[in-house]
């Protein structure tokens, strides 16, 4: 197993770690689940990323060919789905959120002079 | 004597409100009976009931609604044509116009005549009539028209003008999902789902270096290709 530790492996472990700190004082605190789940993940792809012959001997044995194509390709699938996903509920939100103050304007709406 | 509904979104206009109301008022005393459904869009300064209801006068009617929260002109004016459907007895015209004033009343007469006259959407054109159009304002409606026309099919000389009038029929199907400022091309959407008749009407529209601050900048015209896109995708395809 080689560690393959350049620039820019140092780079994204960093880029990592400051994610994680950040995550802890915006919600870690409070949602501890989620942030432990965060940690897990991102541990995971600091593996990958520390130790790219893990994700190697993971593609051999799947067959896919190279490790990084391995952690990319279903990584982007999923990250365009959640987007679209994301997005879709926004809009709905937005929709109720429009639905719910326009109920509440035509409820005391008031009309001058009164006929 | 015309009955017309003036569907009206207002948002921080403040005194220009006012000003414009006052304005309408005068301008259609004695031509039309109208009733202006206003919608005060969630801006910090509230619009006052009972200042609105100073100016009102049998024969000008105010209906006033208020949004806890902006919504945007597409959600006022969506708030506005579901209550002036409402009304009953209906109007012979439903007017959406603008509460900065930049609208002329003068140009009721004609909105309501080419409604009278069998159209069943008229579009206000801001280049046939006498308009202060500043130049860079002209260059992005010369793209809107262009790409209106691609996606709409209709080619209109005047593409995101608020000052608009419909039948009460049209006014029924042209159903507004869009809370900001891309209504305007869904309303042509609608429109041209709906293959209704459509009549140009020539309008002037003033400029001040007011509402020009205030107003829709050019750049927000990627915010509402990209609202659109969204309407594309999410929105419901036939009212």
């Amino acid at each position: 197993m080689h560690v393959g530790l350049g620039l820019y492996a140092l780079s994204l472990l960093a880029f990592i770690g400051v994610l994680l700190t950040l995550d802890w004082l915006k919600f870690g605190r409070r949602l501890r689940r989620l942030f432990w789940f965060e940690l897990m993940v991102f541990f995971v792809g600091g593996c990958f990323v520390a130790v790219p012959t893990v994700a190697q001997e993971f593609a051999n044995f799947f067959g896919v060919g190279r490790g990084v194509d391995f952690v990319v390709y279903p990584l982007i699938v999923w990250l365009v789905r959640e987007s679209i996903v994301s997005r879709y509920t926004r809009w709905e939100e937005q929709k109720r959120i429009a639905d719910l103050t326009r109920a509440v304007a035509l409820h005391g709406a008031e009309t001058t002079p009164k006929s | 004597m015309s009955r017309v509904a003036i569907l009206m979104p207002a948002y921080n206009e403040g005194a220009r409100l006012f000003a414009t109301l006052v304005n309408l008022r005068e301008k259609t005393r004695g031509r039309h009976e109208v009733h202006v459904f206003l919608v005060d869009d969630g801006g910090a300064a509230r619009v006052d009931r009972s200042e609105i209801a100073a100016i009102t006068e049998p024969g000008f009617v105010v209906t006033l609604m208020r949004h806890p929260i902006n919504l945007g002109q597409g959600g006022a004016l969506e708030t506005a044509r579901l209550k002036a459907l409402k009304h009953e007895p209906g109007f012979d015209a439903y007017v959406t116009m603008d509460s900065d004033g930049q609208h002329a009343p003068e140009n009721l007469d004609a909105f309501v005549a080419a409604i009278a006259g069998g159209a069943d959407v008229a579009f206000g054109n801001r280049f046939a009539g006498d308009s202060n159009v500043p130049a860079t304002r002209r260059v992005v409606l010369a793209g809107a028209r262009f790409f209106e026309y691609a996606i709409t099919g209709l080619a209109l000389a005047d593409a995101h003008n608020g000052y608009r009038a419909f039948s009460r029929d049209a006014l029924a199907v042209v159903r507004i999902e869009q809370g900001r400022m891309a209504h305007a091309t869904e309303i042509k959407q609608r429109v041209a789902e709906h293959d209704l008749k459509i009549a140009e009407v020539a309008v002037s529209i003033r400029y001040s270096a007011e509402t020009l601050q205030k107003g829709q900048s050019s750049l927000g015209a990627l915010q509402i290709i990209i609202d659109l896109l969204y309407g594309y995708f999410f929105g419901t395809r036939r009212s």
